[in-house]
């Protein structure tokens, strides 16, 4: 068993005297821990300074990086090409979801409707 | 029950630590008398040097202050990890030199005893620390650290980064080779039994 009691051992007048051996720290080598604690400390406590960044950098990081000016420069790309060439299947399409059934939607009033056969009773 | 704000000796070891990743001086000094001793005494015992076990004892603090403010409370004791940071740094030297001559062991510390207690200490702790460095590097370490550290073999495992029945089989191997060794030099030494 690992943690057996404990029983005489035949080197236990050896142990025991290494055992009393302890000498303290000097004064000099606590004096040294102590400083690298000191210097170690201030290290950790100082914030690591800035590095300087270019415009480029700032206006990429508000944007989102590469992939999202990538992105951004395809969609333009393709409103140029929208802009231009027109295609014909794009320009049904945009006006079934523009307009959609038209007819349904327009109420064509009579121009003499109107709030005038109210007049009197104002 | 209300504690001084400067009573550091109830707080744990792993807090003490964040405290002083958080900027407290004070807790880097508690951390430093709390640790320090036990850093130094254990090198000291697997290197022989006093020298050499202070140099190592720096250099295992300064990484412990280093890896403060990444420490992973509840992972591991700090105890533990020092004792593997001094344990590989003790390895190393010995890689570069092995073999501690008993001229190199310091004289006790122990005032009280007669001069021929003390001549008796000074004979058994030296034969010891002699035939320690004459041990292969892992048997001596896992020696020292059950029989004069005195932790327990999963705490030894854990800092050895061996199983448990790995330690109990260098413990043992260790001190059969120990026995052995110091068999012959009990008498050389005039050392009683």
């Amino acid at each position: 068993m690992s943690n057996a009691p404990y029983e005489p051992d035949p080197l236990e007048a050896e142990f025991s005297a290494l055992k009393r051996r302890v000498e303290p720290p000097s004064g000099d080598l606590m004096a040294r821990v102590m400083a690298d604690a000191d210097a170690v400390q201030a290290q950790i406590l100082t914030p690591l300074p800035k590095a300087r960044v270019s415009a480029l950098s700032r206006v990429m990081d508000v944007i989102g990086g590469w992939p999202t000016l990538a992105g951004m420069a395809t969609a333009g790309m393709a409103g140029v090409w929208i802009g231009v060439a027109q295609p014909a299947a794009l320009l049904e399409g945009s006006q079934t979801l523009l307009y959609g059934d038209a007819n349904a939607a327009l109420v064509d009033l009579d121009p003499s409707f109107g709030f005038s056969d109210l007049d009197g009773e104002l | 029950m209300t504690m001084p704000f400067d009573d550091t000796s109830a707080v744990p070891t792993e807090a003490l630590l964040l405290l002083y990743a958080n900027g407290d001086r004070e807790a880097s000094r508690a951390l430093t008398m709390r640790l320090l001793p036990r850093v130094l005494s254990h090198a000291e015992r697997v290197l022989g040097n006093r020298a050499e076990a202070e140099d190592i004892a720096q250099e295992a603090m300064l990484r412990l202050w280093k890896i403060a403010p990444d420490w992973r409370q509840g992972e591991a004791k700090v105890t533990t990890w020092l004792y593997r940071v001094v344990g590989n740094l003790c390895t190393d030297r010995l890689r570069r030199r092995r073999g501690v001559g008993l001229d190199e062991v310091p004289e006790p510390v122990d005032d009280q005893a007669s001069p021929a207690d003390r001549m008796q200490e000074t004979a058994r702790a030296s034969a010891l620390h002699a035939a320690l460095a004459r041990l292969p590097e892992r048997q001596a370490q896992a020696v020292i650290l059950r029989h004069i550290e005195e932790l327990s073999n999963p705490e030894i495992a854990e800092i050895m980064d061996i199983s448990v029945e790995a330690v109990e089989s260098l413990v043992a191997r260790g001190k059969r080779a120990l026995t052995a060794d110091l068999a012959g030099q009990r008498e050389e030494l005039g050392i009683r039994e």
